[in-house]
C-alpha cells in the first residue's frame, strides 16, 4: 500500500456540507424572501387591486419586499410592504442518529458524516395603510403559503413546513395611521456534513483463512 | 331683492335631532313657490350637502331621525331659499354655542390678530384638505360586506372611503415649531420610522381632524394630524388651535396625489 502524501489529507477545520451552504439565517431569509417575492410577482395570485411586487425598480409604486431590521434611508415608509424575519434556529439531533450526532463514517479516508435537524419560524410581517389592505396581503400569503405547503417544503429541501398562525390586522402607528397583520410558518430540515479528519488512515489486513480465503474480515489501510 | 332670510335658528337636540327655523324679513314678497332647504357643512366655509329634503314654502324643519353624531365640532348649518328669480343663502350657524354681538367681534379680531402675527413673525401659508365624512360610501374600493378600505390610494375617494374623499384646500395661515426627529427601526421589524413632529398653531378655522392633510405651500411637505387641541376658545367658541403633526413619506403617493388634478 502507497502511504497517503501530505496533499492528500484535508485539514479537521475545513469542513463542507453535502450541500456546501450551512442554512444559517442569511441563507434562509434570503431563500423565504426569493419565495414571497415570487408569490408576489405572479398577478394571478393577486386579487383585483393589490400591487404586484416592485421588483428591483423602487421607483415603481408596487408592493415592497424587504428582510426585518434591514435600515433603508430612502424607501423607509413604503406601503404596502411584507417584511422578512426568521426566528431562532432550534439545533438537534433527535432521532437521525445515535451517539453524538454521528451518521456515518468513512474509515477508509478518515471521514465522518453528522446529522443535524434544525427547527425554526419564518414570519411574514405585512404592513399597510389602511386595515383592509393589511387583511387582503396577510390573506393571499396566508392562502398560498397554506395551500402550496408541501410544494414549498420539497422545493426548499424542508423536512416541515406548516403555517401555523396568522394574526389580525393591528394598528402600529397612529399618523399617519398604519396596520400590520402576521403569517407564522415554522419549519424544519435535515442538515448532513462530513467531517475529514486530519488522522492516520486505517491500515488494511486481508485475512485469508482457506475456505474463507475470499473473505475479507478487517481492512487497514496505511 | 334684499335677503329675504332675516334670521336663522338652531336648536340643538342631540337627543331627538335638530330643530331648524327660519324667518323671512318683513316686507320682503317671495314668488309662490319658494323651496327652501337646510343645508350642513363641516367647514363652514363651502361643502355645504343637502340636509333636509326640498320644503315648498316651509319655514321650520325638524331633523328626524335622531342624527348620527361625532364629538367633533364640525356641524355648521344655513338655510337655502330658491325662487324662480334665484337662490339666497342664510348665515352660516353652528349648533354647540354661540356668542353674542360684541363677542362675536372679539372673536373674529382674535382671529385676525392670530392671522397677522403668524403672517408677520414665523407663519407659513398653509392648506388643509379635510376628510370628507358626509358623502356616500366609495363605490369602488369597499370590501362589500365589511364596509372596510382595501385601496388607500383609491383614485375615487383617496382612501377616505367616501365618495368626495377629500374637500379643500382652505387657506389659512400657520406657526410650526421646530422639527422634531426620530429615526428608528420598528418595533416589529418591518422597515424604518422616520418620525419629524412639529406643533402647527392655526386658527380654528377650519377645525382640523385625524385623517385631514396639511400642506406647507412653502416646502411642499404634507402632514397628517396626530392630535389637536383648542388652545383659545370663547364661550365654548373654538378661535386658535394647536395641532400635532408629522410629515408624510414622499413615498407615500397617495397622499401626494390630493388636491393635484
Amino acid at each position: 500500500m502507497e502511504e497517503a502524501s501530505e496533499g492528500d489529507v484535508i485539514a479537521a477545520r475545513d469542513v463542507k456540507t453535502s450541500t456546501l451552504i450551512r442554512r444559517d439565517h442569511l441563507v434562509l431569509e434570503g431563500m423565504f424572501i426569493e419565495l414571497i417575492q415570487q408569490i408576489y410577482s405572479d398577478k394571478a395570485n393577486l386579487r383585483p387591486g393589490m400591487r404586484a411586487w416592485c421588483g428591483s425598480n423602487e421607483t415603481i409604486n408596487g408592493l415592497y419586499i424587504t428582510p426585518a431590521y434591514e435600515w433603508d434611508e430612502t424607501s423607509q415608509e413604503r406601503r404596502p410592504l411584507i417584511a422578512v424575519s426568521i426566528g431562532d434556529l432550534d439545533v438537534n439531533s433527535r432521532d437521525i442518529s445515535g451517539l453524538d450526532r454521528l451518521i456515518d463514517a468513512n474509515f477508509e479516508d478518515s471521514s465522518e458524516a453528522f446529522g443535524r435537524r434544525v427547527s425554526s419560524s419564518v414570519t411574514f410581517v405585512h404592513v399597510g395603510r389602511t386595515a383592509g389592505e393589511v387583511a387582503q396581503y396577510c390573506g393571499t400569503s396566508y392562502d398560498i403559503l397554506d395551500a402550496m405547503a408541501l410544494p414549498i417544503q420539497r422545493l426548499l429541501c424542508l423536512e416541515s413546513f406548516d403555517v401555523v398562525k396568522v394574526t389580525a390586522p393591528a394598528r402600529r402607528k397612529q399618523a399617519p395611521v398604519e396596520f400590520h397583520a402576521t403569517v407564522t410558518a415554522q419549519f424544519s430540515f435535515i442538515e448532513t456534513f462530513w467531517l475529514k479528519k486530519e488522522a492516520p488512515r486505517l491500515k488494511q489486513i486481508i485475512v485469508d483463512m482457506g475456505e474463507l480465503a475470499d473473505r475479507r474480515l478487517a481492512q487497514v489501510v496505511r | 331683492m334684499k335677503s329675504p332670510i332675516l334670521r336663522f335658528l338652531v336648536n340643538p337636540s342631540y337627543r331627538g335631532g335638530f330643530f331648524f327655523s327660519w324667518d323671512l324679513t318683513p316686507g320682503v314678497k317671495l314668488p309662490d313657490k319658494w323651496q327652501a332647504q337646510v343645508e350642513s357643512s363641516q367647514t363652514g366655509i363651502d361643502d355645504f350637502v343637502p340636509r333636509s329634503p326640498v320644503l315648498i314654502q316651509k319655514r321650520s324643519y325638524h331633523d328626524t331621525p335622531r342624527p348620527v353624531f361625532t364629538k367633533d365640532q364640525e356641524e355648521f348649518f344655513r338655510v337655502k331659499i330658491t325662487t324662480t328669480s334665484g337662490s339666497y343663502l342664510s348665515e352660516v350657524v353652528s349648533p354647540f354655542a354661540s356668542v353674542s354681538h360684541r363677542e362675536f367681534f372679539l372673536v373674529r379680531e382674535l382671529m385676525r390678530k392670530e392671522q397677522l402675527a403668524a403672517r408677520i413673525l414665523n407663519g407659513v401659508t398653509v392648506h388643509v384638505y379635510k376628510a370628507s365624512k358626509q358623502t356616500d360610501p366609495c363605490p369602488v374600493c369597499l370590501d362589500p360586506v365589511t364596509g372596510r378600505v382595501l385601496n388607500p390610494d383609491c383614485p375615487t375617494c383617496s382612501g377616505t372611503g367616501t365618495l368626495r374623499g377629500y374637500h379643500g384646500p382652505y387657506e389659512t395661515t400657520g406657526s410650526f415649531s421646530p422639527r422634531s426627529v426620530s429615526k428608528d427601526y420598528t418595533e416589529d421589524g418591518a422597515g424604518t420610522d422616520d418620525l419629524q413632529q412639529f406643533q402647527l398653531r392655526l386658527i380654528a378655522q377650519p377645525l382640523v381632524d385625524g385623517g385631514d392633510i396639511l400642506v406647507d405651500l412653502m416646502t411642499k411637505k404634507r402632514y397628517a394630524i396626530n392630535s389637536r387641541a383648542n388652545v383659545a376658545e370663547v364661550k365654548r367658541i373654538p378661535v386658535v388651535q394647536a395641532v400635532d403633526v408629522v410629515e408624510v413619506s414622499p413615498d407615500d403617493i397617495g397622499v401626494y396625489n390630493i388636491g393635484v388634478d
